[in-house]
């Protein structure tokens, strides 16, 4: 199940976590115990106070609760050491990318990327008795190129885990790998074929999203189609063939001209001079532009 | 023996700044809806209980200035 909302610092917008894993709890614990081990003596000192309060009257008293009092103190800030230690160590596997975090003490944080389509293998270790009984392991992801592999250590559930990761890995595969349609405002509603948008697995709420598309390419070609009749219709009423015939003298003497000077043919300087290079340069620009509006099946896919 | 009073706060004082340390790691770096806030509490709760039976054990004492 995907977290959407952001749940670590340098979360992407858009990206999804779908593993948040920290090591197994068991070795917390075998931290917590250790620290706890120390705190004994402070025990044996309570009670022992409790049964003869008189022990530690005058100057051994004094010292006892200096002494207990930092020893205390420092044995629970080992706590939070430990717990800060254990805690801030995050793997986290998102629908892009895998980070290793890593915390070692207060003053030391490593983080670490990958992307989900440099991983070549993934394998899980369970090694040792504890191990085995307890269900944690270790999960190698071996990495394209020369990086270094990265290793989640002592994870719960390993084999499930490495499982997880690999289906991800094969799912961001599949969606580079998608066919992508690419189409013209202007396409014809005919090359629209409502099969292109049909996901195998999602079936026909992709075709009835299509839908949509096809009306609107319909009107905006309905809507090209007038234009272009109304343009057609004006240029035939302004069209006058006396000045039509002016105009091509005019171009015939400057193109001799240009012939005797050695200047570009006049056929560049008319049509720049008219305007239509221009116009053709707007034209595959507005067409570049156009054909720069990718739809892609994928983006369908995540609004469904 | 005000001298062991001394050390006592000299102590406290680093000890305030390690666990502020270690604290701010917690607040910074922790996730939505983890355990770093509780722990964050606990702790404090925690530290401020030692340090108050600490200082009440200490108050109900006599501190001569010399050793004796």
């Amino acid at each position: 199940m995907p977290i959407t909302s952001k749940y670590f610092p340098s979360q992407i917008s858009g990206e999804r976590v779908f593993l948040l894993v920290r090591r197994h709890w068991i070795i917390f614990v075998a931290i917590a115990f250790f620290i706890t081990v120390l705190l004994i003596p402070i025990l044996v000192l309570i009670i022992y106070w409790l049964n003869s309060p008189d022990i530690f009257s005058g100057t051994i008293g004094n010292f006892v609760i200096v002494f207990a009092g930092i020893y205390t103190l420092t044995v629970w800030g080992l706590l939070l050491y430990g717990f800060v230690n254990y805690y801030l160590d995050v793997y986290i596997v998102t629908n892009k990318r895998i980070v290793d975090i890593r915390q070692k003490g207060f003053f030391r944080r490593e983080i670490a990327e990958l992307h989900l389509h440099q991983v070549q293998d993934v394998d899980a270790r369970v090694e040792g008795f504890f191990q085995t009984l307890i269900h944690f392991g270790d999960i190698h992801i071996q990495t394209a190129g020369e990086r270094e592999n990265f290793v989640f250590q002592d994870v719960p559930r390993p084999y499930t885990l490495a499982k997880e990761i690999i289906q991800l890995h094969e799912a961001q595969i599949e969606s580079e790998y998608e066919p992508q349609i690419v189409h013209h405002v202007e396409k014809n509603v005919d090359d629209y074929r409502p099969e292109d948008y049909v996901h195998p697995q999602l079936g026909e709420s992709v075709e009835a999203n299509a839908q949509p598309k096809v009306q609107e390419a319909t009107a905006i070609n309905e809507a090209n189609d007038e234009e272009s009749e109304g343009g057609i219709k004006y240029l035939e009423e302004s069209y006058n063939p006396e000045e039509g015939q002016e105009l091509l003298q005019e171009f015939g003497d400057k193109d001799q001209a240009s012939v005797a000077n050695n200047q570009p043919a006049d056929e560049e300087r008319g049509f720049d001079a008219l305007d239509i290079n221009k116009q053709k340069k707007s034209d595959q620009k507005s067409s570049e532009m156009f054909e720069g509006e990718e739809i892609s099946l994928d983006d369908k896919y995540r609004e469904i | 023996m005000i001298i062991l009073l001394v050390c006592y706060f000299i102590f406290l004082a680093g000890f305030i700044i390690y666990s502020i340390f270690g604290l701010y790691h917690l607040w910074r770096f922790g996730y939505v809806g983890d355990l770093t806030k509780p722990a964050s509490v606990i702790y404090i709760i925690v530290m401020i209980t030692i340090i108050v039976f600490t200082l009440i054990a200490m108050s109900l004492r006599s501190w001569p200035p010399s050793f004796s």
